[in-house]
């Protein structure tokens, strides 16, 4: 699991990110940074423990790469794909994803909780026991993808479409799921109404 | 620090494997079933299992311990004295322990069982039933269920944001998610 060290920015409680003493916030030379963590997600094949919280990754193409128990909360995806990626334990929460594509990716044990969906695309993907509580999802469509276990609950939609995806277990309760439309895809296995399904245990 | 999640189907539970970048002790965490892929995970990783660690003991988070005390030398953790006819090393709530090197703590919850508890392993909270991504455990009646959204609020809410949450059922989790969206516990 990444680690969790204190930014040393004095009164700072945030965790440091990989290879810094500080969190990116606190960082002297953003773009450097930055500029080294691009290089090393393309030089690398399996990405293990990377916490680069907080930076922005722009027009990148990752195609390829194993993510295993890294922290990317509060990140900034913009035009970015992830072409057949393999992710485990990820920690999306509270990112803002916009014209991005997720394509042919598995995803297992993942956060994406609070983020922002902003006309993106999961397209062939297994999403499975993934958390996308909380999230704002505007113009933005699974399709083809399953999505089994996982969870939208307190989720805001606007034009949102489930194309063909497997929604065995997934609960939306909390939810206002009026914006979302769902086109071949087994609505009836999931769980609108918290009274669907007992808590848990 | 590794930590694995394997997810059974029998009871839709989570079990979660923790031990070294190479190899060595380990602690699994809510052994609801034994199987190949468990079994190749420990051994692939040159792991000897040391110790079990029980969050609360209903039957589909338990299920595995008979079998892997056939194979492994293995102490198992509970608020109760006996699991399975197994006598435990008890834990109770405040205990710091240090497990393989791990400093562990228990944090005791009440409402969704008798003997409910959270392990805090580093920045990680494994919460078994009590909380999960969006939800909290089951409870027999309104006055439980009172008594684990308080006890969540008052041991695990006034920790620090930044742990990760790791549940006996469904997607990981952060505790700073869990104190903005968790409609059980909204704060706000």
């Amino acid at each position: 699991m990444f680690a969790s060290n204190i930014c040393e920015f004095e009164g700072c409680s945030s965790i440091a990110v990989t290879d810094e003493k500080y969190c990116f916030n606190h960082i002297e030379n953003k773009k450097l940074y930055s500029e080294k963590i691009i290089e090393r997600i393309k030089s690398e094949q399996k990405i293990i423990n990377l916490n680069i919280s907080g930076i922005t990754l722009n027009n990148i193409q990752i195609t390829g790469k194993k993510f295993f128990s890294c922290k990317f909360s509060e990140m900034h995806f913009e035009n970015a794909v992830f072409n057949d990626c393999y992710m485990r334990q990820c920690f999306f929460d509270f990112s803002v994803f916009k014209n991005c594509v997720f394509n042919e990716t598995n995803i297992k044990f993942v956060c994406f909780a609070g983020s922002v969906f902003d006309n993106c695309k999961f397209e062939i993907c297994d999403m499975l026991h993934t958390n996308f509580n909380g999230i704002k999802s505007s113009k933005t469509l699974f399709s083809e993808s399953d999505l089994y276990f996982s969870s939208f609950i307190k989720a805001k939609f606007n034009e949102t479409m489930y194309n063909d995806c497997n929604l065995r277990k997934v609960s939306f309760y909390f939810s206002d799921v009026n914006n979302i439309k769902f086109k071949s895809s087994n609505q009836e296995d999931a769980y609108f109404d918290k009274r669907d399904r007992l808590l848990l245990g | 620090m590794k930590v694995f999640t394997i997810y059974h189907t029998n009871g839709y539970i989570n079990t979660y494997l923790i031990g070294p970048e190479d190899g060595g002790e380990a602690i699994l965490i809510d052994p609801g079933q034994v199987d190949l892929h468990l079994l190749n995970l420990i051994e692939y990783n040159n792991y000897y299992l040391k110790s079990i660690f029980v969050t609360h003991s209903h039957e589909h988070h338990i299920k595995g311990i008979d079998t892997l005390l056939k194979i492994y030398e293995s102490d198992v953790y509970s608020k109760l004295p006996l699991i399975k006819k197994v006598e435990t090393v008890k834990v109770n709530d405040g205990d710091k322990i240090n497990i393989s090197g791990y400093d562990v703590e228990i944090i005791d919850i009440n409402g969704h069982s008798d003997d409910s508890v959270v392990y805090k392993i580093r920045n990680i909270l494994f919460t078994g039933d009590v909380l999960s991504a969006g939800m909290i455990g089951s409870t027999v009646n309104s006055e439980s269920r009172k008594i684990l959204q308080k006890e969540i609020i008052k041991k695990i809410f006034t920790l620090k944001s930044d742990f990760l949450i790791l549940p006996g059922h469904g997607a990981p989790t952060t505790l700073n998610v869990e104190k903005k969206i968790n409609p059980y516990l909204n704060l706000s």
